[in-house]
């Protein structure tokens, strides 16, 4: 009886087994699923349609993938384990066009997507510029769904992160507006733009890449310059990490130095979880108790995004080119490179990470 | 805005909204007609008057912007109106000698 119950508790540890993969976009539209641990490719699926791939969009349990592709007018999602399209939204409708700029997420559910929409009516000698919103599909609508309700929402979004209770998405804008998922109306603004910090400019963020997979916070660098100092005193531009907990709704702005490099995206590490790491063309490591840099060193070349291992122990430097670089999160020596195959570029795409049973090859 | 001097009567509303403080309303539309994702004016120099912090190699940055428009003044319009523009170029290191320049069809 006793090794029945050890052979119990065996088996539902067994989901504590998932293994980390990387989603990631590469032209022509292919998009790969990255075994981090073997350090290779271990699915390309062929991505109908032209261009680049977007932004990704992983569901909790790492089955589907949802793609911006098609020069941001198409939306699809895939099976991860058959590699078969499963979704399919052309967001333009009749004479309006429409594009998807960036924000794109499926609720934590998996139920639904919502887009972010950018839409121009095309009449025969003037483009109509129409209001932005946001449109919610059912994600069960098969390979030609349409929009089961929209709401407006602020230009100039370009992330859209879910809350894990399900009950909010957080918009990235101009400020950082939360949406009730259930009646699609805003609930409470997070000033960004706005924000109340005596004595500092309004801050220039990049949020392209929605960077918070294992640690549920979302992570990105702002830029900012102090009103009370002259330009060239110390202090005067500084860089620091803007968080925002998806679990709690907390945000927090943190100063850490005076600005030296650009840093497009960054994530934290799940376990010391006072770490972030930045990536452009140089890697930062980053102790927000300090809070201080840590450590600073130039890539390779350019790599756009980052993302980390469940663990904490390793960290995956990717987009631009055709490569992932991976280092050893304490050392930050690079411990590996995994190619992407047909060597185009990844570009803008987002990197996911996505921690699952294994994927049969 | 002392240096600045507005030539065209947009110019002249950005300077006025400006003088009675309501530059918060002229924002950028994140996209006029699908493309033009930001104002930024592309391959110069980087935010610090130099290029060290611009991308390395260059080459690198080129797929990343132009596919989202970046920078739709110096490089064509791949939202739109040279949806082409990449086919059979996947690497923009490898295969920039094979991109072309584009012209407005007729």
């Amino acid at each position: 009886m006793r090794y029945l119950v050890f052979l119990g508790v065996l088996l539902a540890a067994l989901p504590a087994l998932a293994r980390d993969y990387l989603v990631v976009g590469s032209k022509p539209s292919l998009l790969h699923v990255v075994d981090v641990a073997a350090r290779k490719v271990v699915r390309t699926i062929k991505v109908p349609g032209r261009g680049a791939i977007f932004t990704i969009s992983t569901t909790d349990d790492g089955k589907t993938a949802y793609v911006l592709t098609d020069g941001l007018g198409t939306i699809m999602g895939f099976d991860l384990d058959s590699g078969k399209m499963t979704f399919r939204a052309n967001l333009s409708y009749d004479d309006v066009r429409v594009k998807n700029m960036f924000a794109m997420a499926a609720t934590r559910d998996g139920k639904e997507l919502w887009s972010y929409q950018s839409r121009t009516r095309l009449k025969p000698s003037e483009y109509e510029v129409l209001d932005t919103r946001i449109a919610v599909y059912d994600t069960a609508a098969g390979k030609d769904a349409k929009p089961v309700r929209s709401f407006p929402a602020p230009r100039g979004l370009s992330a859209l992160l879910p809350s894990t209770d399900g009950k909010t998405m957080y918009a990235i804008g101009w400020e950082i507006y939360a949406f009730d998922t259930k009646t699609g109306m805003i609930k409470k603004t997070i000033g960004l733009r706005h924000w109340d910090r005596p004595n500092f400019a309004s801050p220039d963020a990049l949020v392209m890449w929605p960077n918070y997979s294992q640690s549920n916070v979302f992570v990105s660098p702002y830029f900012t310059v102090r009103t009370d100092k002259k330009p060239g005193e110390p202090g005067f531009a500084i860089t620091g990490v803007m968080t925002l907990d998806l679990k709690t709704g907390q945000h927090r702005f943190i100063d850490y130095e005076d600005t030296k490099v650009l840093i497009f995206s960054m994530i934290m590490n799940p376990v010391r979880r006072n770490e972030v790491y930045g990536t452009y063309t140089t890697m930062s490591k980053v102790d927000l108790n300090g809070p201080k840099l840590v450590k600073r060193f130039n890539q390779k070349h350019t790599y756009y995004t980052v993302n980390v291992s469940s663990d904490g122990k390793e960290l995956y430097a990717g987009g631009t080119m055709d490569d992932i670089a991976v280092f050893d999160t304490r050392t930050m020596d690079q411990i590996a490179t995994i190619m992407i195959p047909g060597g185009g570029d990844m570009g803008a795409s987002s990197m996911r990470m996505i921690s699952r049973p294994a994927l049969s090859e | 805005m002392k240096h600045l001097k507005p030539l065209n009567s947009k110019a002249r509303q950005l300077d006025e909204a400006a003088d009675s403080g309501q530059l918060d309303e002229v924002m950028t539309m994140t996209t006029v007609v699908g493309c033009t994702a930001t104002l930024d004016p592309g391959w110069e120099v980087d935010a610090f008057g130099g290029v060290s912090s611009l991308c390395q190699p260059m080459e690198a940055d080129l797929y990343g912007c132009t596919d989202p428009c970046w920078w739709p003044a110096q490089i064509a319009d791949t939202i739109n109106t040279s949806p082409d523009w990449t086919e059979g170029s996947p690497s923009a290191q490898r295969d920039w000698r094979n991109l072309q320049s584009v012209f407005p069809k007729r």
